[in-house]
């Protein structure tokens, strides 16, 4: 039996990068000190693109958690889906983050890589900066200097969303403020001044945690935002507003130039809605928004950039959600609901409220709804899709 | 042609030790190395030597194969059949089989062997890994060192 069992000589490279990219980045830089060809293998970037590849099955959640007194982040733990849907009350242990002192926080995630967002407390000009992370691979770049921010806006308001351009191959960070669109190339660690967004994102500054709720998001090498068409509009919770104000403005990272996409027509026309959002499901561009009150509908973009493939595929009711939206009269206090995941049998959808500590999850075939059991303060509303990759951060 | 394909009623497989296994046309379809075989052929009867299989593990992917391809098993049942078909198998047998998948060109009993040699070394030691793969390690005690220095965070 072990007379033909003469192994490793006969195992070819291919079957052990079959095994080696089922493994835990973790394990895998580890098991880079087996032997030279197994280091060779590993560093090689065609392990690196498939072991991505096979990662992103493995869908996590990048959930930022909370000092429970103040609103400091404290660190940033990454959660595979699954386990959040077993449902089993847990608390998430995580290693404090070195740079929360210089107070961050994460942008963007893509491929692996995370986009950390920071500004210096310091007296003196704002200084702002934009630094890459590893949380897998733990490597940390520099930190890069972002835009001169005049003191009065505090760095909320500087949108930024982080993204790979598959035209360049490489990652990008766009930056939008009131006064300039900026973009931030990994390639040559350089900001290159844009053309002005022709629309502004809305802001939902006024709502309580909801401030990064359009700050944009990434599909199809584009960033996409939620703008009124006409630029003089504001949002206004109470009254909502109707769907054809809105567009969404579409920055295509490789040609670095605008377009609108249409929203939904004909639905829902006559009624004004509150609380809109774009947010990304299952790889498709989706619109949600509240419904008189008593509904949450969320509409896909089955095929991206095509609006006349806009579907409504969710509509449920707030009572099924066991959500309410009456919170007095405070604008402030409002319901506002973010989709973070939709399963990929359409089945389970996770919602973050700002009201709630914890997310929602919701069953759409029995209408089953549960609330998650984290211990932590976790901030639902700026969790990220995450996969682990071993993708560096000069990464193509 | 399709006609006198599905006229196969046997087909015989030959081991590298001279074993030999008869199945039904339906188990092999997953072995595509035997099926493409099998297709270019124009007969009612093929027998096919597999000099690269041993007959011990032949006789364990089709054990596989026949549960796989059985339409009145419940998936639950087919994983409590694959949970006891890994857990009874040594690395040795794993590695061995891992390799006929891929001779045989078995797409999915490739992925279950991969996965179940995957689950074995995660989170192990690299001597473990070095043992387990009979790898003898060529770096120097110095190139060692430093590139576990290098990697330090996956030691933690």
């Amino acid at each position: 039996m072990s007379q033909h069992s003469n192994r490793t000589d006969l195992l070819p490279d291919e079957l052990i990068v079959e095994i080696l990219t089922l493994l835990t980045v973790k394990s895998i830089l580890r098991l880079k000190c087996v032997s030279k060809s197994w280091n060779a293998l590993i560093s090689n970037p065609k392990f690196v693109k498939f072991h991505l590849q096979r990662s992103t099955r493995n869908k996590q959640l990048l959930l930022t958690l909370i000092a429970s007194s103040s609103y400091v982040h404290c660190g940033v733990v990454t959660f595979p889906i699954r386990s959040l849907l077993e449902n089993i009350s847990t608390t998430l242990c995580y290693e404090p983050m070195n740079y929360t002192n210089d107070c961050s926080r994460v942008i963007g995630s893509c491929n692996g890589l995370l986009c950390l967002l920071g500004f210096s407390n310091t007296i003196g000009p704002s200084s702002i900066w934009i630094q890459f992370w590893n949380p897998a691979t733990g490597i940390l770049s520099e930190k890069f200097k972002s835009i001169n921010h005049p003191r009065h806006y505090r760095y909320e308001r500087l949108r930024c969303t982080f993204g790979y351009d598959n035209l360049s191959h490489t990652y990008k960070v766009v930056a939008v403020t009131s006064m300039e669109v900026k973009v931030f190339s990994l390639s040559d660690n350089i900001w290159k001044h844009l053309e002005s967004l022709p629309v502004f994102p809305i802001d939902y500054d006024f709502v309580l945690n909801a401030c990064f709720a359009n700050d944009g998001v990434y599909l199809n090498n584009a960033v996409n935002w939620l703008a009124f068409k006409n630029n003089t509009e504001r949002i206004h919770y109470l009254n909502g507003v109707h769907v054809e104000k809105l567009v969404v403005i579409s920055m295509d990272l490789g040609t670095e130039t605008y377009r609108q996409l249409l929203l939904p027509k004909g639905f829902d026309k006559m009624t004004a809605v509150v609380a809109p959002i774009i947010s990304v499901l299952m790889d498709c561009l989706c619109f949600s928004y509240h419904l008189m009150g008593t509904h949450l509908v969320i509409w896909k973009m089955t095929e991206f950039g095509n609006e006349q493939s806009w579907t409504q595929f969710i509509r449920i009711r707030f009572q099924d959600l066991q959500v309410e939206e009456e919170f007095g009269d405070s604008i402030y206090h409002r319901l506002f609901l973010i989709p973070l995941f939709l399963s990929e049998n359409g089945d389970t959808l996770i919602l973050a409220s700002n009201i709630e500590e914890q997310a929602i999850i919701y069953h759409l075939r029995d209408n089953r709804v549960r609330r998650t059991k984290v211990t932590n303060d976790v901030m639902w509303l700026i969790s990220k899709d995450y996969v682990e990759s071993l993708v560096p951060i000069s990464g193509t | 042609m399709a006609a006198e394909k599905s006229s196969i009623k046997i087909i015989t497989l030959i081991a590298a030790d001279g074993s030999v296994f008869e199945v039904e046309p339906n188990i092999v379809k997953e072995m595509k190395t035997v099926q493409s075989y099998i297709d270019e052929l124009d007969q009612n009867t093929v027998s096919i030597p597999l000099p690269n299989v041993f007959g011990n593990d032949l006789a364990m992917i089709i054990e596989y194969c026949k549960k796989h391809a059985s339409e009145e098993e419940t998936k639950e049942a087919k994983e409590e059949f694959d949970f006891e078909f890994v857990k009874r198998m040594k690395s040795d047998d794993k590695l061995r089989l891992l390799q006929a998948a891929s001779y045989l060109n078995m797409e999915s009993f490739l992925q279950f062997m991969a996965k179940a040699i995957a689950a074995e070394i995660e989170n192990q030691s690299v001597e473990f890994v070095r043992d387990y793969f009979q790898i003898e390690s060529d770096f120097t005690p110095e190139e060692e060192a430093e590139l576990r220095k290098e990697n330090e965070w996956a030691f933690k």
